[in-house]
């Protein structure tokens, strides 16, 4: 991936016996992508997911509902319920609003915090790799450490300890979740700082920052979005996971995990509240899962086209 | 080999200490100081709660403070009276001595105490989850690498894909939901069961007086979060078998064993298993690892009163004492968990030198 200037690339006149057009990286991972139909489907079904969630209250006012309205006379309706598409829930609350509301905040905090802990985990990875010595052996105590206290009981006792709004939840995850990316960064840096066109750039009078964040970290940006996927998959996960505990975001907003954790009052009466949570969750997971091997496929030098 | 292994338990030193640090600071940004907790009774004086928040110590400096909790003030005098002189010894032994202090719910009890009573019902549990799960999770690793391309190895990654993607708090709740309602009145009408529940939907032992009968009577009861809980753990460890058995298929000490003449099993088990193993002895960390955060989701669901239900009651009644030990073990144990694994790797595998 050593970045020839264009000046001097090596291109073949079209007449040149066995004549290939170049492809940078991005271009044959993307050329690559569009023919990987299950990646493709799975791209598709995210964006429908993202956009009927941001649309949620146009789709409220179509049928004259709203996540919060409750209705006693209306209590746990079946899906298919006239008004309701996909019934009700124990306070007779519509199940169609409150999903797509709920999948608003999943998916906005496991989003929002996956880009923050990314940006976080590239500035502390690079400074890592690139300086070394003392700095780098006190980031990774410091990770080696954040990593042996259990997710679950590290999310659950800062959250016992902030109130959790929304954006609260993307800061703690944000906290929480860069190391991976830290990692990997950290790992990439040490070795590319040793590359001669680092050097060259050195040699040019480049500044630390320059070299770090101009010459480096754009070549390891692939890695970077496979790893956003990976980070997408397990904030998903452990939001629900925490709001099905009871320790995320609070009733009355909605999310697909603390609806979960309301549902189990009701499996018996109306299991659909409890079924279609689960299945968005599920859904959304088994997805971004699907993008991320097909973006490591694009990506992968070593996969035959 | 020994100095690795001291050298490896030396590295763990500082971990523990973080996480203590990062753990007790945690705890001090919580609402509600300990001082309006322990004298609730608004008709203690202000002069004696005072004295209380001295003796506590929680108008010290972090630094202090975090002292206090780590190895305890018995070997330093601290003021009780408020008169800005130290006048009696300290009574807190401090963490690494096991003094956790004093549980606010279970009023005084040791929270280690209450932590070691509930350890067997999580331990059993997640054995049993390591049981199912690995030896599901390899032999159908190792079939489907051997039935490469057929049916059963297709079959096999979808699942995977599936198992990892359904969080476990929900394939535990359709679990109960079909063991306990729908497969009972599917089964009903042809004279099996009746009508009741097949399987116990939650609890780790009938309630009886005097503790839980042995194991094998109440083996029952461990089915259902054991198949939740697993599930992740098979499709995890099925993938990186499959993976790590091709690896070792195509290589070419493998191709001269067929080359001897030797026969597809044996190839298979002695040749090929035997290396592919190695893995195992990497991943068998982060497994364990996995399983203790993912306790406190499973024994949610199931009621099993292990210790990450005692985490979750310490949390809804804000009972610092028992959440820090709660946390500070389930680490401790991640750290040693971590510990095994790395030394195991170190042992199974000839190619790396000390």
């Amino acid at each position: 991936m050593e970045p020839l200037e264009r000046g001097v690339s090596l291109r073949m006149r079209k007449s040149d016996e066995g004549f290939r057009p170049s492809q940078s990286l991005w271009g044959r991972a993307m050329s690559r992508l569009r023919r990987d139909r299950p990646t493709l489907a799975a791209m598709f079904t995210i964006a429908l997911l993202a956009v009927l969630a941001a649309l949620a209250p146009l789709i409220g006012d179509l049928f004259g509902v709203d996540p919060y309205t409750q209705d006693l006379r209306k209590k746990y309706l079946e899906v298919g319920a006239p008004g309701h598409p996909l019934g009700t829930d124990e306070l007779g609350r519509d199940h169609l609003s409150r999903l797509l509301y709920g999948g608003q905040i999943s998916l906005g905090i496991a989003f929002a915090a996956a880009i923050l802990s990314l940006c976080i985990g590239v500035a502390v990875g690079a400074f890592a790799g690139f300086y070394g010595g003392l700095v780098d052996d006190f980031i990774l105590w410091f990770i080696t450490t954040l990593n042996s206290i259990p997710g679950l009981f590290l999310l659950i006792i800062i959250t016992a300890v902030l109130s959790p709004s929304p954006p609260a939840m993307v800061l703690v995850f944000a906290i929480i979740g860069w190391t991976g990316t830290t990692r990997l960064v950290r790992a990439e840096t040490y070795s590319l700082k040793q590359r001669e066109y680092v050097i060259a750039a050195r040699a040019m009078g480049a500044s630390n920052l320059r070299l770090m964040f101009i010459h480096i970290v754009p070549n390891i940006f692939s890695l970077l979005i496979i790893g956003l996927s990976q980070a997408m998959v397990g904030l998903i996960l452990a939001e629900s996971a925490l709001s099905f505990i009871g320790f995320g975001i609070q009733a009355p907003i909605p999310t697909w995990g603390n609806m979960l954790n309301n549902a189990l009052d009701y499996m018996r009466r109306a299991p659909h509240l409890m079924v279609l949570p689960g299945l968005l969750i599920s859904l959304t997971v088994f997805c971004i899962y699907l993008i991320g091997d097909g973006l490591r496929d694009a990506f992968d030098p070593k996969t035959a086209d | 080999m020994q100095k690795y292994i001291v050298r490896r338990v030396a590295q763990a030193l500082p971990t523990l200490l973080g996480i203590t640090l990062i753990v007790y600071s945690i705890m001090l940004l919580a609402p509600g100081d300990p001082v309006s907790l322990l004298a609730f009774d608004p008709t203690i004086r202000q002069d004696e709660r005072e004295r209380l928040a001295n003796q506590l110590g929680v108008n010290d400096p972090f630094l202090l403070q975090y002292l206090r909790w780590l190895i305890g003030d018995d070997w330093m005098m601290v003021d009780t009276n408020f008169d800005s002189e130290v006048d009696s010894w300290g009574d807190n032994y401090g963490i690494l001595r096991g003094d956790f202090g004093k549980s606010f719910k279970f009023r005084g009890s040791n929270p280690l105490t209450l932590i070691g009573e509930r350890l067997g019902a999580t331990i059993e549990l997640n054995i049993a989850v390591l049981l199912v799960g690995l030896s599901g999770g390899i032999s159908i690793g190792v079939l489907a690498a051997v039935y490469r391309g057929r049916f059963f190895d297709k079959f096999t990654r979808i699942f995977a894909v599936i198992g990892d993607s359904v969080p476990a708090f929900w394939l535990g709740l359709l679990a109960i939901v079909f063991f306990g309602l729908i497969l009972p009145r599917l089964l009903e009408p042809y004279g099996i069961g009746t009508g009741r529940p097949i399987l116990p939907m939650g609890g780790r032992c009938p309630p009886v007086r005097g503790g839980c009968p042995p194991l094998f009577e109440r083996i029952h009861y461990l089915i259902l979060p054991t198949l939740v809980s697993s599930l992740g753990v098979i499709a995890v460890w099925s993938r990186l078998m499959r993976a790590s058995m091709l690896e070792t298929i195509n290589s070419d000490y493998i191709r001269t064993a067929r080359a001897k003449g030797l026969s597809d099993r044996s190839v298979w088990v002695k040749h090929g298993l035997r290396n592919a193993i190695l893995p195992f002895t990497v991943f068998l960390g982060p497994t364990f690892v996995g399983l203790i955060g993912g306790s406190v989701i499973i024994e949610r669901i199931f009621t099993w009163p292990g210790v990450g239900l005692l985490l979750l009651d310490g949390l809804v009644s804000r009972d610092y004492p028992i959440i820090m030990a709660s946390v500070v073990i389930g680490s401790v144990l991640t750290v040693i968990g971590y510990l095994i694994s790395d030394i195991l790797y170190a042992l199974s595998d000839p190619r790396i030198r000390f």
